[in-house]
């Protein structure tokens, strides 16, 4: 369980997060939604322990605050919007490094687990290339392959661990972002927990089992996708007028740009 | 070349550049030995090696010649080259780690003013230390100068890393900028030391300007070996760390990085080991951007290889510098920081040449 208790940050003199009280299950896919500048990936990097916030943050019930860097890498990975290597590692050594912390918790041995996981992410191959000459799609899904490395176990040791992802499927092509999800899904029905910044209403929709609207700093609002896909509240928040869709079989809502207007 | 390098052997996972890299260290290590070897052989007199290592293992009699032998190996070669070393070892590792450091491959600590502000420090106790340093040359004898230019090294590094370091990002633009600022204003203030200083102080300074292992003695080994071999013994600690620094500061904590005390340990250790070789040889320039570039460029970045093969490498290249110093303009002796010049700024130019669109300026 991740609970964030009225959660602040400031930059500056500027609020960027206001009381934000939010909660993650092992399990489910939390999705963190909301237009630009509503402070979702601020809530993500004060997730990450990246900025200091006022509140309090837990995992499982330690406070983030007193962790140290080592306890939460056994607890939790994050996957940042881009990377760029100033360096001219390869695929492989990039990977290798989620191995760092050496929690990984992999049943069948660490040798060939940076290979498990690249053909995992659909990279199988591409070990042996410059991360430098990759695409920005491929960078970020070598990136996740990494952070899978890091808690390969959804699980270890009785307690649940946590993906964080900061707009995982940002660059990515359709295939690749339903994969992504996918992994995502697969880590949270094995026991773990993904927090997601997603720009993609429909994505949150379709994998997310919780979502939390972001405005203004604040969390306006949380609950099922269900919950959260409604016509008034969603044309609030995004200033436009939205209209939420029903697939006739499912009980999945989806949003249609062209049913949108400003 | 190194595509084949690495297909040939086999056996090791695809991209995994581990074993290309052990091969290159055992290489590096042969190097150095031959390189040692050759230095040790050749010189100005015609001192024989080979005799003196005969006398090790026969109990020949001992006559004039090969006591004198024995004095130019011993007291006059063996020194120059144990020095070469150590300094050697000690600029290259300097480089890869502040590379690593601030994630740019063009960080030196030559360049961006770091052995400036070293110089500082020993040009200090030059001048100042039979009068005002007075006491602190009495306490700390023959280690004051080496820790001076540490003290001078650190403060500027410290400097450059606060100004040009912005959220755990490092600007180029602003780093080599204010390396200028700060080689500017460490070589104004040893102009106005250096004006204060006497006739016998300025003989000193001069010889020590130059950038030479000519002046190399026991003593001096002594005096900076200590400093230097515990800076190169602290970096296979941090190689790990600044591979995961190349991810940027937040993805090394994610890991699982103590990103501050590791950045700490790396500031340190850059300082002590280009202090205490800025200390004892006088400003040699580029060695810490060529060695650790070339090396890059066969065996990848990972720094646990990376690292002991700059120390390798750079000894070995100090050595050979030092050799053509000797012979060039033979029986005089060109200053060796004129041969690295002469190597590495070409080289320098070249790197930025290749990198000029990652560079942003």
């Amino acid at each position: 369980m991740i609970e964030a208790k009225n959660v602040s940050v400031s930059i500056g003199r500027k609020p960027i997060l206001r009381g934000v009280n939010a909660s993650t299950a092992p399990g489910e896919i939390t999705a963190i939604v909301g237009p630009n500048g509503s402070g979702k990936s601020t809530l993500i990097k004060a997730l990450s322990g990246d900025i200091t916030y006022s509140g309090t943050i837990s995992f499982n019930g330690r406070d983030l605050a007193e962790m140290r860097t080592g306890e939460a890498a056994a607890l939790r990975a994050v996957l940042p919007q881009a990377t760029t290597l100033s360096f001219p590692y390869t695929v492989h050594e990039v990977v290798r490094l989620g191995l760092l912390g050496g929690r990984s918790g992999a049943p069948h041995g660490l040798a060939d687990l940076p290979e498990r996981a690249l053909a995992r992410v659909d990279l199988a191959g591409f070990a042996g290339r410059l991360y430098q000459e990759l695409s920005g799609g491929e960078q970020q899904r070598v990136q996740l392959a990494r952070v899978l490395c890091q808690v390969w176990a959804p699980v270890l040791e009785g307690s649940p661990r946590y993906l964080l992802l900061d707009e995982p499927v940002s660059s990515l092509d359709i295939k690749h972002q339903l994969l992504v999800m996918r992994i995502a899904r697969e880590f949270a029905q094995q026991g773990g927990g993904v927090v997601a910044v997603l720009h993609d209403l429909n994505l949150m929709a379709a994998f997310s089992d919780r979502a939390i609207l972001m405005q203004h700093g604040q969390s306006v609002a949380a609950g099922s996708p269900q919950e959260v896909m409604q016509d008034e509240l969603l044309s609030e928040v995004f200033e436009c007028r939205l209209k939420v869709g029903t697939v006739p079989t499912g009980v999945t809502p989806f949003l249609l740009p062209q049913a949108a207007s400003i | 070349m190194q595509m084949l390098l690495s297909r040939q052997l086999a056996g090791a996972p695809e991209g995994d550049r581990s074993a290309l890299a052990r091969l290159v260290l055992g290489l590096l290590l042969l190097l150095l030995a031959a390189v040692a070897g050759l230095s040790i052989a050749t010189g100005a007199s015609d001192a024989s090696a080979l005799s003196v290592v005969e006398s090790w293992f026969l109990e020949t009699q001992e006559t004039a010649l090969s006591t004198r032998d024995r004095l130019i190996i011993y007291d006059i070669r063996l020194p120059r080259i144990v020095l070469g070393i150590l300094v050697g070892a000690s600029l290259a590792v300097s480089g890869a780690l502040m590379q690593g450091l601030f994630r740019n491959p063009l960080a030196d600590p030559g360049i961006i003013g770091v052995s400036a502000g070293a110089g500082l420090g020993a040009i200090t106790v030059i001048v100042l230390g039979g009068t005002v340093l007075g006491p602190v040359v009495a306490l700390l004898g023959i280690y004051t100068l080496p820790l001076a230019a540490f003290a001078g090294g650190l403060i500027t590094t410290l400097l450059l890393y606060r100004v040009a370091t912005r959220r755990g990002q490092t600007s180029v633009a602003t780093m080599l900028l204010a390396g200028i600022a700060l080689a500017a204003l460490s070589g104004a203030l040893s102009g106005i030391l250096i004006y204060l200083a006497d006739d016998r102080q300025l003989r000193d300074l001069t010889f020590w300007g130059l950038g030479s292992l000519g002046g190399a003695t026991w003593t001096k080994i002594w005096a900076a070996g200590p400093i230097i071999l515990a800076a190169l013994v602290t970096t296979p600690f941090l190689a790990r760390s600044l591979d995961a620094l190349s991810l940027g500061e937040a993805s090394a904590r994610h890991l699982g990085i103590p990103v501050q005390r590791m950045k700490a340990a790396a500031i340190l250790s850059v300082a002590a080991a280009t202090g205490a070789a800025v200390a004892v040889s006088g400003g040699i320039g580029f060695v810490g951007i060529v060695v650790p570039h070339l090396l890059r460029l066969i065996i990848g970045p990972d720094h646990r290889y990376l690292l002991p093969g700059s120390a390798l490498l750079g000894a070995s290249l100090l050595l050979l510098a030092d050799a053509v110093s000797r012979t060039i303009v033979a029986p005089a002796e060109l200053p060796i920081g004129i041969v690295t010049a002469v190597f590495g700024a070409p080289f320098f130019l070249w790197v930025l040449l290749r990198r000029r669109d990652m560079l942003d300026l």
